[in-house]
């Protein structure tokens, strides 16, 4: 793969840290007084999340990570993993539970998921940032009972998603959801 | 575009007015050169037809060695490829050199200029041995290039008001007298910022033709002004642009200079 410099890291790239995958979140240009020049690294684990931060001899260079992100439609759901397909090329792949970790709760069939690949391999799928699904599972709202000052009440949506909603809202209904959060957004 | 102009010009005046009560003359140094005047670790930009300094030192020394008395520059430097949140390739520096001066007055003099811009200031000050007992124990750093690592990870953070930081490893300054295995040679921090660098400057010319021989870096013109004579001199430079973005309690050099080439 390709290498690149100390120097030119910018937010955003992906290099490979002691054979890791990350995102440079900063890079800060440090030198002291008549001294050679360092930068000052801040980087993200792409497969953990991990932050972490190193000062590097200005000038090293670095591995850009081999990571590929990629829009895919989930077709359905396997035993162990989801399967999902390629639009332009048809192409599709099998990518099991463990590698969509949290996000299993958000699979409905049929929508577009970013999917990342490292060295190949898929290591995070990420949904779409609204999703409208339905509530599966919710107790009735009574109506007037803001006096006791509960507003939220739990839900389990169509995917498995266990979220909280507002009292007023019923069994049955699709709702608009943040992923990102898992925030009730609005009623569709 | 930057609510500090006004201010700037000011400081300006102010430094300016600084120096001509001290009886210390502006000297108007050429920013183009022949040959570049050498550091270990700047690189000097190369124009079609010279080099940008990247200090005004060989100059002011050179007017030195012609009796021109005690003098000041005030006005650009330039830096290839030092770009960042302190750092900009053209940046202003304030540098001046005394003669037949007593170190204690040439710092008393250094506040003073600092405390024109940050108001009253209380400096610690702490040998680079000291500082490294003091900040970073019980640990060895093998060469300049850990000793430097560590200033910066370890030494510089610690460093809160104003620091000065004397009596450098020998090996880390080509322009200072040295006294045994030390450079007399000093640092002044302000929160862990790096402001002003100064020294008992090197005289004798033999041995700083030497110095720069073993780099390849011998400059005739500047060495035979180092013949003629500079007398006991005590110099340093400091950041105009890193004092004013801290008397404006700014955290980056971008934030008070309009045309900044940071790539941020």
């Amino acid at each position: 793969m390709a290498q690149v410099s100390t120097n030119d890291l910018k937010p955003g790239f992906k290099v490979e840290v002691e054979k890791e995958p990350y995102y440079v979140i900063s890079n800060e240009f440090v030198k002291p007084g008549k001294g050679q020049a360092f930068n000052r690294i801040r980087l993200k684990n792409i497969i953990n999340g991990k932050v972490i931060e190193k000062t590097y001899k200005s000038g090293e260079k670095f591995e850009i990570a081999d990571i590929l992100e990629t829009k895919m439609r989930l077709l359905y759901l396997e035993q162990d993993g989801a399967v999902f397909m390629d639009d332009n090329t048809f192409e599709q792949i099998s990518v099991p539970f463990a590698a969509i970790k949290e996000n299993k709760k958000w699979l409905k069939d049929d929508l577009i998921y970013e999917l990342i690949f490292y060295k190949g391999q898929v290591i995070e799928i990420i949904p779409p940032t609204f999703m409208e699904l339905k509530i599966v599972d919710t107790a009735p709202g009574v109506r007037g009972d803001t006096a006791s000052g509960r507003v939220l009440k739990p839900a389990t949506l169509e995917t498995g998603a266990a979220i909280q909603i507002p009292i007023f809202v019923n069994n049955g209904e699709t709702i608009k959801v943040d992923t990102r959060t898992g925030d009730y957004v609005s009623r569709v | 575009m930057c609510p500090e102009f006004k201010d700037r010009a000011y400081m300006l005046g102010k430094v300016r007015s600084f120096f001509a009560k001290r009886k210390v003359l502006e000297a108007s140094c050429p920013l183009l050169l022949e040959k570049p005047n050498f550091d270990l670790n700047i690189e000097p930009i190369k124009t079609e037809c010279g080099f940008l300094h990247t200090s005004p030192e060989y100059s002011m020394k050179r007017l030195l060695a012609e009796n021109v008395g005690d003098i000041y520059f005030l006005g650009p430097v330039f830096r290839k490829n030092e770009k960042g949140r302190l750092h900009n390739p053209e940046f202003t520096m304030i540098e001046w050199y005394r003669q037949d001066i007593s170190m204690i007055k040439f710092l008393k003099e250094l506040f003073a200029l600092v405390e024109l811009f940050l108001g009253k200031i209380k400096v610690n000050k702490i040998s680079y041995k000291e500082a490294f007992k003091r900040f970073a124990p019980n640990q060895e750093f093998t060469n300049d290039e850990l000793l430097n690592l560590a200033i910066v990870e370890l030494i510089e953070p610690n460093l809160k008001g104003a620091w000065l930081i004397y009596d450098y490893p020998a090996s880390q300054s080509i322009f200072a007298k040295v006294e045994g295995d030390v450079a007399k040679r000093f640092e002044l921090y302000f929160d862990g910022i790096e402001l002003a660098n100064g020294c008992e400057e090197l005289s004798d010319a033999k041995e700083q033709r030497k110095r720069l021989e073993k780099f390849n870096a011998v400059d005739e013109p500047f060495l035979k002004a180092l013949e003629k004579g500079i007398g006991n001199c005590i110099g340093a430079a400091i950041g105009f642009d890193r004092l004013f973005m801290l008397r404006h309690k700014k955290k980056s050099l971008q934030e008070i200079l309009y045309f900044s080439k940071a790539n941020l």
